[in-house]
């Protein structure tokens, strides 16, 4: 239960809130061009990122406004809240989480996560 | 030994000490004997006083379990308690439930008698029930699992749930602060005593009845803090705590869970504690709290770890910090002759303690061979034996520690030839604290392991939070005391409060224990071989070294699937005593380190919760809202039966007195077409849609064009999701060329409002369009039968109803007793309709006055029944009902109300190669052969009129099935595989039970037919046809 910062009303808890899935995926207007496949592509994938990913929200229980948000789905970690329609802020897409597995530093759930190893463990795994 | 005598004999409490109130004796049974304790005893305690260890049998092996902890940590002493059917609560720690008067507790997992178990045979054949023998076994031919199941259920096992409804109330409440505290011993203390004293707001919890942890477990005598005893110390702090008016303390409020963004949630016991006839029925029993914390300070204390060696899950074997605890706390000795078994040097004041209480120790057997020499002379002095670099290896006594046997270490996995025997009623055992770390786990942040100490410390934070004291690994008194202080004073102050210094208090030992140290072997050697030894790592769930060194030579190495195999760590105490236990193990059996192995997830809740708390006020209606017209007063006076559709509830038919429900119904329908019949159809969705672009929104969202539609006309459209789907339905009027009303179905209203304002807000935010919800704001009364005209024009005051003049599908506003009205001409029933809109304050009014004014027509309500019935004769779907998701606008023959320029939401899916395959399901009608035959909705229409062998190729099926008055005879809606191009073919309908039925595929509007009678025909041609309003189901 992290707290969203909702653009219109502030601080509140994620209970207020309803998911909207990933973001950025426009409505195409061109759809009678595409190949059946094409259209199942854009109408039923969707990537499921371990790492930063931009959402949608709407602040159900509040305003019923939607917004466009970044969060790391490792760690819950919000980065940046922006408006429907604006383009993904670049500079932080850029950089992921990044540790020597490739995981989120904390909080993913395995084993590496959820103890801090010495160093000499870790020269150990990276060798295997 | 004495086994506790009833009343007030209590022959092991010790003359003084604890804090009990010896003034308030308090009755109590446990499995049917009456007891005394005192009040501030424990279960626990109170049956220790008694002499009575053995309380519980264990859960797979039926074996004899004791108490074996003194707080949250006792894996075996669970208890049912109280015996009503409403009012019982299983698995209650027996070391946590507090007496009262009249309390009543029983043993768990024994029939017929704790002491006489027939489960107990388990135990003889334990050897064939090595972990994952439920796997094991019941992978096995078909059907076995059926046949154990009976007998696995009753023979394994914990307490009974309530059967009956829960009489008591429960609440939950939010609250926010800047330091939140978990835990009162003496780093708690100061850590809420530095925050506090900053001015920020504190919420200070503690899950027993006193302030004070770990510091109530100390004799008084033994250390003074700031010159005064460890309990007048926290005493005071508690004192000028609450003097501060920002400060709150909860006592008796156990964590649940860490969350994100620093919540932690709470479940307090408000009432369990007090005897049945006092307690207050309007106030809460539990009160869950969530507190959003600004910064979190654990405090959360240690548990002892068990030793793992053969034969240590007798009664009479407790926990050496348990028996401190109940020394110094309770006043209770719980044996007369004990021996302490330890890895560490920590353990040995608990043998001092019982020394000083006067009674017997019989040995300290210490698994270190470097003793300190100051502790070696304490003993001696003392007179009790000290044996160094050895091992119990085994014991004796059936229901209760009768003997123990000791042995010194030849290596680390050997033991020497020569035992000693030592006759004890009690052993204490110490395998070394570990930090209560689960709620820093649980917190994501990353443990750190300790060699030092043998276990696992906090390491990097992930949330707000520090440790302080014994939960950060930080054993010595003097400094968990600074730690409280700074981490307090930390917290306060990133909270965003200036500290001022607060002074440490002096601390001074009568006599200073000495650094803390240890020596871990995970699993005790024994004289015996392997095989032969039954060493318990988790008592609660029977789980031995031999579990653990079969899953991992079954090749379990991951700890959590090695937890699960073994069931190791679960049920509900969480594994708080196993823990590293069973890591140690996993890792000497898989040849790692303890890091290596890692540790399995600390999971919410920290302890069990009721269900009550988690619902807390939110039952019945609270949390299942019921939504009721402006009408419902009505009906429910004339006897309505009710269902719900979506939230709210609306009358299904209004049988008379007598009237069974078919023959209301076959009434009301006959009504609607033969006379005048009004519904209730306030519920329908109605959303109010305003903006120069509404009209364009309106084209985009739904699949038939609206371009042409002129104010004060109607059009019915269909909503697609954008696979295709049909989503839902209904009647919108023009208004005005910016302003449109358009009608939901009742459950979908929601839903659909949700989904427009997602498309607006996302999509098309250039379109200047906006939403409200009119729902509740309009009453509506749909009036249909052949009389209907003439009952409208009588009751408006300015509205000429002749159907020439006012036609279908268009809106007139008018007056009813000068009240302004929208009046609606559009029918769900096929029969002349006028549908009146009123603001829903006079909905009531509206409704008998329609009454008064109708009942020369003989006006008669119908319900959603005949509303279902009458649709279904004329072919209207309902959403949800005719259609499930799969159902697109072709496969409803319903290709009139799609458009085929312009775009639409979901108009690319129709052309995908799968939905517009020629022999997809579509709705048709179905008249069976029989016509008293009404068939079953769901019934399954197959090709033949013999039911052939499986599989059964099914064409498709019943959607909905009535008996019609007015044919009378029995029709149906059907999805059928190509239905469209089986016009007169003869199928079959088949259900559990019966032969297939013959039914032949009609057109679905069965009033079409010649002779049917005169209705409000779909005007021709059908592109232009006006579909009547929808009333669904959600």
């Amino acid at each position: 239960m992290f707290i969203i910062e909702c653009p219109h009303c502030g601080p509140r808890d994620q209970a207020e809130f309803h998911y909207g899935g990933e973001a950025h995926r426009a409505r195409l207007t061109d759809s009678e061009q595409m190949t059946d496949e094409e259209w199942a592509e854009f109408l039923f994938m969707r990537t499921n990122t371990k790492g930063v990913f931009a959402e949608r929200w709407n602040h159900a229980a509040g305003c019923r406004r939607w917004f466009n948000m970044l969060r790391n789905t490792a760690t819950d970690e919000i980065l940046a809240i922006y408006p429907m329609g604006a383009e993904r802020p670049a500079e932080i897409g850029g950089k992921g989480p990044a540790t020597p597995c490739g995981e989120a530093p904390i909080g993913s759930g395995n084993d590496a996560a959820k103890i801090e190893r010495e160093a000499a463990l870790m020269d150990k795994s990276e060798a295997a | 030994m004495n086994s506790g005598a009833s009343g007030a004999g209590q022959p092991f409490r010790l003359a003084s000490g604890g804090r009990i109130d010896r003034s308030r004796p308090v009755s109590f049974s446990f499995d049917g004997r009456s007891f005394s304790g005192f009040a501030g005893d424990t279960l626990a305690s109170a049956l220790l006083a008694n002499g009575v260890h053995m309380v519980a049998r264990s859960f797979k092996y039926h074996r004899p379990r004791g108490l074996f902890g003194a707080g949250a940590e006792e894996p075996a002493g669970l208890v049912q308690i109280g015996r009503d059917a409403a009012r019982t609560d299983p698995n209650m720690r027996a070391t946590e439930v507090e007496i009262y008067d009249g309390l009543e507790a029983f043993p768990q997992n024994c029939w017929p008698s704790l002491n006489f178990d027939a489960g107990a045979i388990n135990d003889a054949f334990s050897r064939f029930m090595p972990s994952g023998f439920y796997y094991k076994t019941f992978m096995g031919p078909p059907g076995n699992w059926m046949m154990f199941e009976t007998f696995i259920r009753r023979a394994a096992g914990l307490g009974r749930a309530p059967e009956a409804p829960d009489p008591d109330r429960y609440e939950s409440t939010n609250r926010h602060c800047d330091v939140l505290v978990i835990g009162t011993g003496p780093a708690g203390l100061m850590a809420a005593l530095a925050a506090a004293r900053s001015g920020a707001r504190v919420i200070l919890t503690e899950e027993t009845r006193e302030l004070g942890g770990a510091l109530l477990s100390l004799a008084e005598g033994d250390v003074a803090i700031g010159g005064h005893s460890p309990s007048a110390w926290a005493a005071d702090i508690e004192a000028e705590l609450a003097s501060h008016p920002d400060v709150m303390i909860l006592k008796r409020a156990a964590p649940v869970g860490y969350y994100g963004d620093n919540l932690l949630v709470f479940n307090q016991q408000l009432q369990d504690h007090l005897p049945l006839s006092v307690r207050d029925p309007l106030m809460p029993r539990q009160r869950l709290w969530r507190i959003r914390a600004a910064q979190t300070v654990l405090a959360t204390g240690a548990i002892e770890r068990p030793l793992i060696f053969d034969g240590n899950d007798r009664p009479g074997i407790m926990l050496a910090s348990a028996v401190s605890s109940y020394i110094h706390r309770y006043g209770v000795l719980p044996g007369r002759n004990a021996v302490l078994f330890t890895n560490n040097n920590a353990a040995w004041q608990t043998a001092f303690d019982m020394h000083r209480a006067g009674w017997g120790v019989a040995g300290i057997v210490d698994v270190r061979s470097k003793i300190e020499p100051e502790m070696q002379a304490r003993a001696h002095e003392k007179g009790i034996p000290v044996f160094a670099n050895s091992v119990i290896d085994g014991t004796a006594g059936r229901r209760r520690i009768a003997n123990v046997s000791i042995r010194s270490l030849a290596s680390e996995s050997s033991v020497g030839d020569k035992a000693v025997e030592i006759a004890c009623d009690l052993l204490a055992v110490s395998g070394g604290l570990s930090p209560n770390v689960a709620l820093f786990a649980q917190s994501r942040g990353k443990l750190r392991h300790d060699a030092g100490i043998a276990a696992f410390r906090p390491g990097p934070s992930w949330q707000r939070e520090r440790s302080a004291g014994l939960c950060n690994g930080t054993l010595d008194l003097s400094e968990r005391i600074a730690e409280g202080l700074r981490c307090g004073a930390e917290a306060a102050s990133a909270a965003g409060f200036a500290t001022a210094p607060t002074e440490l208090p002096a601390i001074e030992w009568k006599t200073e224990p000495a650094p803390y140290t240890i020596r871990a072997l995970w699993s005790l050697p024994s004289h015996k071989p392997k095989h032969k030894t039954r060493a318990f790592v988790d008592l609660q769930n029977d789980v031995t070294t031999k579990d653990l060194h079969l899953a991992a030579q079954e090749g379990y190495r991951s700890v959590e699937h090695a937890k699960r195999y073994t069931t190791t760590g679960m049920g509900t105490d969480q594994g708080k005593t196993v823990g590293i236990n069973a890591f140690g193990i996993l890792a000497d059996a898989t040849k790692r380190t303890i890091p290596d192995v890692g540790v399995t997830t600390y999971r919410q809740p920290y302890k069990p919760v009721t269900f009550g708390a988690l619902a807390a006020q939110h039952t019945g209606a609270h949390f299942e809202a019921r939504r009721t017209t402006a009408m419902h007063e009505w009906h429910v006076a004339h006897s309505a039966e009710f269902e719900t559709v979506g939230d709210w509830l609306r009358p299904r038919v209004y049988p008379r007195a007598g009237e069974s429900f078919q023959d209301a119904l076959m009434r009301e329908c006959k009504a609607a077409r033969q006379s005048v019949a009004v519904l209730d159809a306030s519920t329908l969705g109605k959303i109010d849609i305003r903006g120069p672009d509404a009209r364009e929104f309106l084209n985009r969202v739904y699949t038939n064009s609206w371009k042409k539609l002129k104010p004060g006309r109607c059009r019915y459209g269909l909503m697609l999701g954008e696979d295709g789907m049909v989503l839902d339905d209904g009647v919108t009027a023009c208004l005005a060329d910016d302003h449109f009303h358009m009608t939901t179905t009742t459950g979908g209203a929601a839903r659909v409002l949700s989904i427009l304002e997602d498309y607006l807000q996302t999509e098309w935010p250039e379109l200047q369009v906006w939403l409200t919800s009119v729902t509740e704001q309009w009453a509506v009364a749909s009036i249909c039968g052949p009389e209907s005209a003439k009952l409208v024009a009588e009751l408006c005051d300015d509205l000429d109803p002749d159907p020439e003049t006012f036609p279908f599908m268009s809106l007139r506003d008018a007056h009813i007793g000068g009240v302004p009205v929208r009046v609606f001409r559009i029918s769900f029933t096929g029969e002349l309709s006028y549908e009146i809109n009123i603001p829903a304050s006079l909905g009531l009014w509206l409704w008998e006055r329609i009454f008064a004014v109708g009942e020369k027509y003989g006006i008669t309500p119908y319900g959603t029944e005949g509303m279902h019935l009458l649709r279904a004769e004329k072919g209207f779907i309902i959403v949800g009902q005719d259609t499930d998701g799969t159902v697109t606008p072709h496969d409803l023959r319903m290709g009139w109300a799609v458009k085929k320029d312009g775009d639409f939401i979901g108009r690319r899916s129709l052309f995908r190669a799968d939905t517009i395959r020629e022999d997809h399901r579509q709705l048709v009608g179905l008249l069976p052969a029989d016509p008293n035959l009404v068939l079953v909705e769901g019934a399954h229409i197959i090709a033949s009129a013999a039911e052939p062998k499986p599989p059964v190729k099914m064409l498709g099926h019943v959607t909905s099935s009535y008996f019609s008055p007015t044919l009378d005879r029995s029709f149906a809606l059907a999805l059928v595989e190509a239905g469209g191009k089986r016009m007169g073919e003869t199928l079959y309908a088949t259900w559990e039970g019966g032969a297939p039925a013959p039914v032949v595929v009609t057109e679905t509007d069965f009033l079409a037919e010649p002779g049917a009678p005169s209705g409000e025909a779909k005007p021709a041609p059908k592109s232009t046809a006006e579909k009547p309003q929808e009333t669904a189901h959600a």
